[in-house]
């Protein structure tokens, strides 16, 4: 049990002694006063007295947005610059980490910051919230990687082509601003005459296509696409995802405590001895800063609290067969579904590759040192081979060719093919969508079958994969390999959503695109019911359209499958739920149910730079199902930290920020919430690892978001109809 | 499977599994809330309504009784009255009419209370469908069917079950008896509605998993319940074969309840070899192994096993192994009471006694002293007849009963016997050597 008072977040208080700021009043024809400092709601303040102007009290949102700003203006004093979607990511562009290629990409130090306001349980404080980073930055434009060439080489438009882009800012009107961060993508360049390329930039908010000269035009500066897309294709070896690792704290065994003291170096050694601007100066006072983290304990807000790690059932029969990890409890006890007795596979891949699936197929069914007995004692099932496709070309087009021949031949012989195991010689990257791992999985679901990849680095150490590879194929074939002990009681049913996705853009023909809404849905077991979507796809980005129809069909078809409605939902979604989104499920609620339902809008938030520590640890990490309250509806939540579950740990604990909306009135407690979000990790059927950081929610819902981009128009309508009646009850996308 | 029958036939390995299993079930009875609302029960809802009903089913249908349990059948029938009196929906509605089926079943064959509940008939019904049964699960369903089959005004809802069980066994056998549980209920339910085709295909399913050794650990408990209940209708040879699948099922359950029960979840992570695992990296992944939670289903089917292989040994023989059991017993048994006749013979032919009164009427010193050793022979003589008698009976009593099959243990049980009873069968020599002398 950790000591509140050892345990830690990265917020460090800030003091300002200024009580009141002047805000300016302003004649008609005076748009914009000369000397004002901040605007904020449509009103301009200055830090001094002027002829025009209302004393008024510097406090709340007004405080905390002057000392984000005066905080912004001192690091860019000291050279400092900013990306990210907010700016929030400074780092400095004259200090590069990476010794070469520094005209093709750069890699800087810095820091994520926030400035952040929360009750402490008597008053309100300010924070500087502050975590270390390394800024990748793209030096190349698109016309010097394929036009001018570089390091003698050139490379073909037609590779970048697909990927997220950014244009300079000079480039850009305002109104099409988003085009600074990733929104924009390569969606098709073309050479001049003249020499010059012309780049079409799509922009996915607004679903409008721009024309750019390519000098303006950066590849997203991600260290996979610059290794694996721009240094590669000019035939520089160079691993830049091992730099980021190394620099990140990734490798390290210690990361949570490499990540404290660095953060502690930043703010003490840097920002204050250093640079000194920390006593940051706002209008002649001086804001302090608090050299110590902020400390979480047992009252008051951030207030420290422990969730108990759920356990898992592993028969649907038998109440007392739970086990807290799901490797044991498997091994034990076997998998919750105990009535299937095989699964019906086919194989696709390479003379080569097909035997090493054939392989596979025999030692999971036999099985191993870490898997006893194999399929039969983990999972009550066989897998049995019924047809295999060898392709002669491991190229895309033979890929899809063969898994065209292996869906136009299933059910001939009387059986029909449940999972299709697909041999790939190499991973796939996560960025590129025109790979087999993206385009056979269609094709296959289109046809209702699901799919399992397994690469030939899977196979150089197949032992450690085998119980992962068992489940995810056991679960794709309609199947529970466990769910939860305990039921979630507050909620009859929880939908993972998943909002504004834009199905494929290699796949459809002309420049718009069209999106899709999409939700998993799971039961009070936490057991996968069912993976829905809107019923249309939408030509416009319309996210509340999109939820409330996606909600609206939800509740239809968990109807179909319970035979009543439910009373009372959860919604978890990753970002916050707008007053419009919310009016909008609400009135669809009441249109089905009446005013007989309870909901809770769940925000669960990882892309936050919120760190918890806890010093009592070797390694600092802050404890899986240890939290820290914020406030009455928002609480940070450790699921990988130290846990008495398992070792492993890679990189710093993340940090879920959960917070949540609910209507019509409170009824759940927030720390109930995480508890039921703690719960919903231990259910990734993808691997047995009893330490996931995400609710499967809205892991299920990004891996499902990853296929939709590669759907075809067609693609969805067959998928859609397959989802609805033969392939409903499996997680096609694991 | 190599079976060391010199260890595993020791009554001492039977004895200890029966400890652990009443041990671990009488723990998990005192785990339990057994006071609600002034009442003596079973907080049933947030336990396993389930898994104790498998504990009433084995306590009920062994007979077992044991000062351990708490068990009280009023307890279950308290539970039964108030979830059926309850309006309160219940999300494990499904749990808890499996339950209640299994209870009924289990009390009504035993006639502990009678039963005639229209109210859980009716329960049944509102969830029961011909297509899928109770929420497709097939488990439930049959064990509804075993509590409604015992009770009145059944008939129509009795059909439907029996329906939905057999076209479930005719399209799906293979699925659901890739469950073993499933084949167990499949075998009580075929019994209870008299279905000898039904409980032979079980029966079948069993023993040709037993056979193929198609089956894991976790399994052969189910699978040794079935093939011990239906054991007459097996070979002599096939019996033997089962007697020692019976056996690892029962060292199967000795050690899985020692690993619930005994061991700390510290001293399960270093000593327990099923279940601990030496390697660290798979440790670092997957976790450390806690100590498992005790299967009530489980334990309850080890009882049934455990009992039912005390209480018919004979069940087991062979042609082959009867012949050498009663070769064995008749070479103890002829010998000895040779030696016995013998002995019983010199007392009778050398009067002894007689001889002593005669003497004694003397009244010459030296004649009494011979006239007392006399007695003292007379004496030793019966003795060695009762002895040898005793001797004659006891071990072939302990080789056939199959109590003993090692013949050196058999003698020395028997030795004992008769070194504890020697006081007596002197006490009757006498007794006898006096009766004849007053004749």
């Amino acid at each position: 049990m950790a000591n509140p008072y050892n345990l830690t977040i990265n917020w460090f208080q800030l003091f300002i002694e200024r009580e009141s700021i002047y805000k300016i009043t302003c004649s008609e024809e005076d748009a914009e006063p000369d000397n004002y400092f901040i605007r904020y709601e449509q009103d301009f303040y200055s830090l001094e007295k002027t002829a025009s102007c209302q004393e008024v009290g510097f406090e709340g949102e007004l405080r905390k947005r002057c000392i984000g700003k005066a905080f912004r203006k001192a690091l860019k004093t000291h050279g400092f610059a900013f990306k990210g979607r907010f700016g929030a990511i400074a780092y400095y562009p004259k200090g590069f980490l990476n010794e070469k290629y520094r005209d093709i990409f750069g890699s800087h130090t810095g820091f994520e910051y926030r400035i952040w306001q929360n009750h402490d349980g008597e008053e309100l404080n300010d924070y500087l919230i502050l975590d270390p980073h390394i800024a990748f930055i793209m030096k190349a434009s698109i016309h010097d990687l394929s036009g001018s060439g570089m390091y003698g080489r050139k490379i073909s438009v037609d590779k970048l082509k697909n990927y997220a882009v950014r244009v300079a800012k000079e480039a850009v009107s305002e109104a099409d601003e988003n085009l600074f961060g990733i929104d924009g993508i390569l969606s098709d360049a073309v050479a001049n005459p003249n020499g010059t390329i012309i780049c079409d930039v799509w922009d996915q908010r607004r679903n409008k296509l721009h024309k750019f000269d390519s000098k303006d035009v950066y590849l997203e500066s991600r260290p996979e696409i610059i290794r694996d897309v721009v240094l590669k294709e000019l035939g520089i070896s160079f691993d830049v995802v091992k730099l980021q690792q190394e620099r990140s704290f990734l490798v390290s065994k210690t990361a949570a405590k490499d990540r404290l003291l660095k953060t502690l170096d930043i703010v003490n050694k840097y920002l204050s001895d250093t640079a000194k601007i920390f006593p940051l100066d706002i209008g002649g006072n001086q804001v302090r800063v608090d050299p110590k983290l902020t400390t979480i304990r047992g009252i008051g807000y951030p207030k420290h609290g422990v969730l108990k790690e759920s356990r898992l059932l592993f028969d649907k029969v038998d109440s007392s067969a739970v086990h807290l990890q799901a490797y044991h409890g498997l091994k034990n006890y076997g998998s919750y579904t105990k009535d299937k007795s095989e699964i019906r596979i086919a194989l696709l891949g390479s003379r080569y590759g097909v035997d090493q699936l054939k392989k596979i197929t025999s030692d999971l069914n036999k099985g191993s040192g870490l898997m006893p007995d194999g399929m039969l004692r983990f999972f009550n099932t066989k897998l049995n081979v019924i047809d295999e496709e060898i392709i002669q070309l491991e190229s895309l087009e033979g890929y899809v060719e063969g898994a065209k021949a292996l869906t136009s031949r299933c059910g001939s012989n009387g059986e029909s093919i449940e999972v299709a195991m697909v041999h790939l010689p190499k991973g796939t990257s996560e960025f590129n969508y025109n790979t087999p791992y993206y385009n056979v999985k269609p094709v296959f679901l289109e046809n209702g079958i699901t799919s399992q990849f397994i690469t030939q680095n899977t196979l150089q150490h197949p032992e450690w994969s085998y119980t992962n590879i068992g489940s995810a194929m056991f679960a794709k074939s309609g199947a529970y390999p466990w769910v939860l002990a305990e039921d979630i009681a507050d909620f009859d049913l929880i939908m993972g959503v998943g909002l504004s996705q834009a199905i494929s853009m290699i796949n459809r023909a002309g420049a718009n695109s069209k999106y899709i809404g999409f939700a998993n849905v799971f039961d009070k077991q936490g057991r996968w019911m069912f993976f829905e979507t809107t019923t249309e796809l939408y030509n416009m980005d319309d996210p509340v359209e999109q939820l409330k129809n996606l909600v609206g069909n939800t509740l239809d078809q968990y109807k179909r499958v319970k035979g009543q409605y439910p009373k009372s939902l959860a919604l978890h979604y990753y970002q916050r739920f707008s007053v419009e989104k919310i009016d909008a499920v609400n009135d669809e609620l009441r249109a089905k149910l009446g005013n007989d339902f309870r909901i809770a809008y769940i925000t669960i938030d990882k892309s936050h730079p919120m760190r918890l520590y806890d010093i009592n640890i070797g390694d600092c990490s802050y404890p899986r199902g240890h939290y820290a309250l914020l406030s009455e509806d928002r609480l940070l939540l450790s699921t990988t930290g130290f846990t008495d579950l398992a070792n492993k740990r890679l990189g710093t604990p993340q940090i879920l920020n959960i917070s949540a909306v609910q209507f019509p009135e409170k009824f759940v407690d927030i720390s109930r919430i995480a508890q039921h979000v703690l719960a919903l990790t231990r259910l990734n059927y993808k691997t047995l690892t009893p330490v996931v950081g995400e609710p499967v929610t809205l892991l299920f819902s990004g891996l499902a978001a990853k296929f939709m981009a590669s759907f075809s128009e067609t693609q969805f309508g067959n998928a859609k109809r397959m989802l609805s009646n033969k392939i409903n009850n499996a997680p096609w996308f694991l | 499977m190599a079976v060391n029958m010199e260890t595993v036939i020791n009554p001492e390995f039977v004895f200890e599994t029966q400890e652990l299993i009443v041990s671990a079930i009488s723990q998990d009875f005192n785990n339990i809330d057994v006071s609600i609302a002034g009442h003596n029960s079973f907080n049933f809802e947030s336990e396993d309504p389930l898994g104790m009903a498998f504990y009433i089913f084995a306590i009920l249908e062994t007979d077992y009784t044991s000062q351990e349990f708490t068990y009280k059948p009023e307890y279950w029938k308290y539970w039964m009255e108030s979830r059926l009196d309850s309006d309160i929906p219940t999300p494990y509605v499904d749990t808890e009419i499996a339950a209640m089926g299994l209870i009924l079943y289990s009390l009504a064959r035993k006639q502990v209370f009678p039963v005639n509940s229209i109210k859980f008939i009716r329960l049944v019904d509102e969830h029961f469908s011909e297509s899928s049964g109770i929420y497709k699960n097939y488990i439930t369903s049959v064990l509804a069917g075993l509590g409604i089959s015992r009770l009145n005004n059944n008939e129509s809802l009795l059909v439907k079950i029996t329906g939905y069980i057999k076209k479930q066994l005719d399209e799906r056998k293979k699925s659901i008896f890739n469950d073993s549980k499933n084949i167990v209920v499949t075998y009580l339910w075929s019994k209870e509605i008299k279905d000898d085709q039904m409980r032979s295909s079980a029966r079948q399913e069993a023993f040709e998993r037993f056979k193929s050794k198609s089956y894991l650990d976790r399994d052969m408990v189910y699978l040794a319940y079935l093939l011990l209940e239906e054991i007459k209708e097996f070979s002599r040879e096939e019996r033997r074969e089962i007697k020692i699948f019976v056996i690892e099922s029962l060292r199967f359950i000795r050690n899985y309840t020692l690993e619930t029960q005994s061991l700390s979840s510290a001293e399960v992570s270093e000593h327990g070899a099923n279940i601990a695992l030496q390697n660290a990296d798979l440790q670092n992944i997957y976790g450390y192994p806690n100590k498992p939670i005790l299967s009530r289903v489980l334990i309850s089917v080890g009882l049934l096993i455990e009992q039912k292989y005390v209480g018919s040994p004979h069940l087991f023989d062979g042609s082959e192994q009867i012949l050498r059991k009663y070769s064995a017993a008749a070479g103890y048994f002829l010998p000895l009471i040779l030696i016995s006749f013998l002995g019983f013979w010199a007392w009778q032919s050398f009067d002894l006694i007689n001889d002593f009164k005669n003497d004694f009427q003397t009244k010459e010193f030296f004649k009494i002293a011979i006239g007392v050793t006399k007695v003292f022979f007379s004496t030793l003589l019966l003795l060695i007849g009762l002895f040898t008698t005793s001797l004659a009976v006891l071990i072939p009593y302990y080789l056939i009963s199959d109590i003993e099959i090692n013949h050196k243990a058999a003698i020395k049980k028997s030795l004992n016997f008769n070194r504890k009873a020697v006081g007596v069968e002197a006490f009757l020599a006498i007794l006898i050597n006096l009766f004849t002398s007053l004749r």
